[in-house]
């Protein structure tokens, strides 16, 4: 018998299970079992099975590097998506498990293991265009998932939609413009030198467009600002675990598509016009997160700006981070999952019990709810990158990065031959004196995104707070403590020992290959 | 004595242009949502016989198929929210559908009369500088001709104009969807693989389902919010 090939598993697993969730959807137990030991699977099996040979699972031989075509499309895994794919199916896993006690909606489990199945597709796909619809495909599935039947506010979901609808066009043109920019050598002999000067600048002028269409795309895909609206807005309406799968496992989505169309042309890396555009959406994301979030009545809109700040954060690691900024960027973006997932169960417990997350209704809850209120301190500290929370190695070498730039790029470090500072790992100086007031206020807009973080968290404490009764609320559940304590043990681990995501992170980005 | 073929050829010229310039505006005037749906019907028609120009007869038909899925979908949530037309509840100044009042704000009618007029003459002043944009260096000759260039930018414009100035879902849905079809009118003379169209005809498609379930949602919402005001006035 021959061997299964990988991209068959990675396809029929979720979308069978997706079946079977969405019969037993009244059963939320054997919805969410049926959910997490699918995607456990699939997500062991990504990190365990080598791509180039065949391995036996349970005495059948799985082929798991094996190109299958399917409509004339070859869908292959590479060692790149294989991890990606690992990661985002082990945290849809956890997100089922929390999601069986803290309610998200009966058609959750099924929605979310096609979107799965979408991502897969995502990966397995080689051709930009289709990768870019597939992953659009999943984007309209997660509106079923944002409104769980809710009879609330639709703004949430139709953002959410809204920015999916326009940013596929652009990354579309986008590609297309790519593909335009690059002039055929065998073409190029054929013209004279006068031609071949002009299609050299239109082809220029074609990479030019696609860098922009692909900045607008890509900023609206990542919330990049001024796009960043959608994020607050989703997590105010869609249930906590929702939006902390749309923010980590989406977002990732979101990165992969990115790096995979920076690998189809890598000198757009050395654009230093994307550098600035980066640079800055990443500041204002920062800033702006971290100040909403100060003034948020709402947890769940508190969840969103937090978030978006800490986005803001993993953008500043990708272009401060040098020859790293890959493996920064990566790091950063599964110790930030920690921290949102935490906060999101945390969130998820005290709004199922309370039955809102509106700050002026929650007092007493603290003293209810105990574990989920640590859970809460630990996730929103985690986003703001406090010490021993999952967020504080990588904001701290984030930190570090753009410190070394500020002295690297000081008048009197440029004036000097041997200034003695080092400047970032594998970066050429190729900044001006007086621009270190750049990166002064890219380490203010990092304190004042911790900041921001910080007090919206004491103001949700405080309104937690209170030795008022709650009898209406019922303790949390010993599954959901559980849980949110292994997740807690989780975060503090990931902010004492980042090292034991280092080897996976490193192969990952070498798996990219972006460097 | 001309063809079926003849007429065929003329119509998804120039008259199928107009067509699709027509449809997009009556899309962004109109508060009526019956009408808003018949025109984007209309659209899709229209653009399949536009591409017939350009692509294989098998795909325009593809995206004729997906407007002839699309509008239904969204057609039917109508008929389940708006069991009675809008323009018909509303004690507003009208004209077909067309709210005519300025206390309407982003939805009245002089606005986006307004809003149509400005885009028609910005459209057809950087017209020289953007049709040349979506032509293929590597193909002569360039594929997309000045009309569909043109047709094409305006419906992404109106529908972007669309979005920015509606917040009901059944207003946003058509105005997205009429920027997908302007994108499409290009896209398609770009890349005509199959499995390309095959995923933009299930995006489109699930794209309209969902903007189908948020309607159905605020429809639902609106009806449970007023009656729960009934229930208070009494």
């Amino acid at each position: 018998m021959s061997p299964i090939p990988g991209p068959i598993i990675l396809l029929a697993v979720p979308l069978i299970a997706a079946a079977a969730a969405y019969l037993v959807r009244r059963w939320a137990l054997l919805a969410a079992l049926i959910a997490a030991v699918s995607a456990a699977a699939i997500a062991a099996l990504c990190l365990s099975l080598p791509l180039e040979q065949s391995a036996f699972v349970l005495e059948q031989e799985v082929a798991f590097g094996r190109p299958v075509v399917v409509l004339g499309q070859t869908l292959v895994l590479d060692p790149a998506g294989q991890l990606w794919l690992a990661f985002v199916f082990g945290l849809a896993a956890v997100y089922y498990l929390i999601a069986w006690r803290t309610p998200q909606g009966r058609s959750y489990f099924a929605f979310n293991l096609v979107m799965l199945a979408m991502y897969a597709l995502v990966v397995l796909l080689h051709t930009f265009a289709l990768s870019v619809l597939a992953f659009a495909m999943s984007a309209t599935l997660a509106v079923f998932i944002i409104q769980a039947g809710q009879q609330a506010s639709v703004r949430g979901a139709q953002r959410y939609l809204l920015v999916t609808l326009l940013a596929v066009p652009l990354l579309l043109a986008a590609a297309w413009f790519l593909d335009q920019s690059t002039l055929q050598p065998e073409i190029l002999a054929e013209l004279s030198p006068a031609d071949a000067l002009a299609a050299a600048g239109l082809a220029d002028a074609a990479f030019q467009r696609a860098l922009l269409l692909a900045a607008l795309g890509f900023g609206l895909l990542l919330a990049a600002f001024p796009f960043s609206t959608w994020m607050p807005a989703l997590a105010a309406d869609a249930p906590p675990i929702v939006s902390a799968f749309l923010f980590t496992a989406g977002q990732a989505m979101a990165f992969f598509l990115a790096f995979r169309f920076v690998q189809g042309a890598p000198e757009v890396l050395s654009s230093p016009g994307l550098s600035v555009v980066v640079h800055l959406a990443a500041v204002a994301m920062a800033i702006s997160g971290g100040v909403m979030a100060a003034v948020q009545r709402d947890l769940g809109r508190m969840f969103g700006y937090a978030a978006l700040s800490d986005l803001g954060l993993v953008l500043l690691a990708f272009n401060t981070g040098g020859t790293r900024a890959i493996d920064l960027t990566l790091l950063h973006l599964v110790a930030r999952s920690v921290s949102i997932t935490l906060l999101a169960a945390a969130i998820g417990i005290v709004q199922h019990r309370a039955a809102t997350g509106q700050l002026a209704a929650l007092g007493g809850v603290a003293r209810r709810l105990p574990v989920a209120t640590i859970a809460l301190i630990l996730g929103a500290l985690g986003l703001a990158g406090f010490p021993i929370t999952a967020g504080f190695p990588t904001r701290w070498a984030v930190s570090r990065a753009v410190w070394n730039w500020v002295q690297v790029l000081a008048p009197s470090s440029m004036q000097s031959t041997n200034p003695g500072i080092p400047a970032p790992a594998g970066v050429e100086i190729s900044g001006v004196p007086g621009q270190e007031w750049v990166w002064i206020i890219t380490l203010l807009a990092l304190v004042l995104s911790s900041v921001g973080i910080i007090v919206g968290l004491i103001r949700a404490l405080a309104a937690m707070a209170g030795t008022q009764p709650r009898d209406d609320i019922a303790r949390q559940p010993i599954f959901a403590t559980a849980l949110l304590l292994a997740l807690i043990a989780a975060a503090v681990l990931v902010g004492l020992r980042p090292q034991i995501l280092v080897e996976y992170v490193s192969s990952a980005a070498q798996a990219l290959g972006l460097f | 004595m001309e063809t079926m073929g003849d007429i065929f050829t003329f119509l998804a010229g120039t008259p199928a242009i107009v067509g699709l310039v027509l449809t997009a505006a009556v899309i962004f005037l109109t508060s009526n949502s019956r009408l808003a749906l018949s025109m984007l019907g209309v659209q899709y028609l229209l653009a399949g016989l536009v591409l017939t120009r350009s692509v294989q007869p098998e795909l325009a038909v593809v995206r004729i198929l997906v407007g002839v899925l699309v509008v239904p979908i969204l057609y039917l949530t109508i008929r389940h929210v708006l069991p009675v037309p809008l323009s018909e509840t509303e004690t507003d100044t009208h004209a077909h559908s067309l709210s005519m009042d300025w206390s309407a704000g982003p939805l009245g009618l002089p606005l986006r009369v307004l809003t149509i007029l400005l885009l028609s003459l910005a459209l057809m002043r950087f017209f020289p500088d953007y049709q040349l944009l979506f032509q293929s260096l590597h193909v002569e000759p360039a594929v997309v001709t000045p009309d569909v260039a043109l047709v094409a930018v305006w419906l992404i414009g109106v529908g972007a104009f669309g979005l920015i100035l509606s917040g009901e879902v059944l207003r946003v849905a058509p105005g997205a969807l009429t920027i997908l079809t302007g994108f499409d009118l290009l896209y398609a003379h770009w890349n005509s693989n199959l499995a390309v169209v095959g995923f933009w005809s299930a995006f489109t498609l699930l794209a309209a389902l969902a903007f189908s379930y948020l309607a159905a949602v605020q429809g639902l919402t609106g009806a449970r919010l007023q009656a729960e005001n009934e229930e208070v006035d009494r």
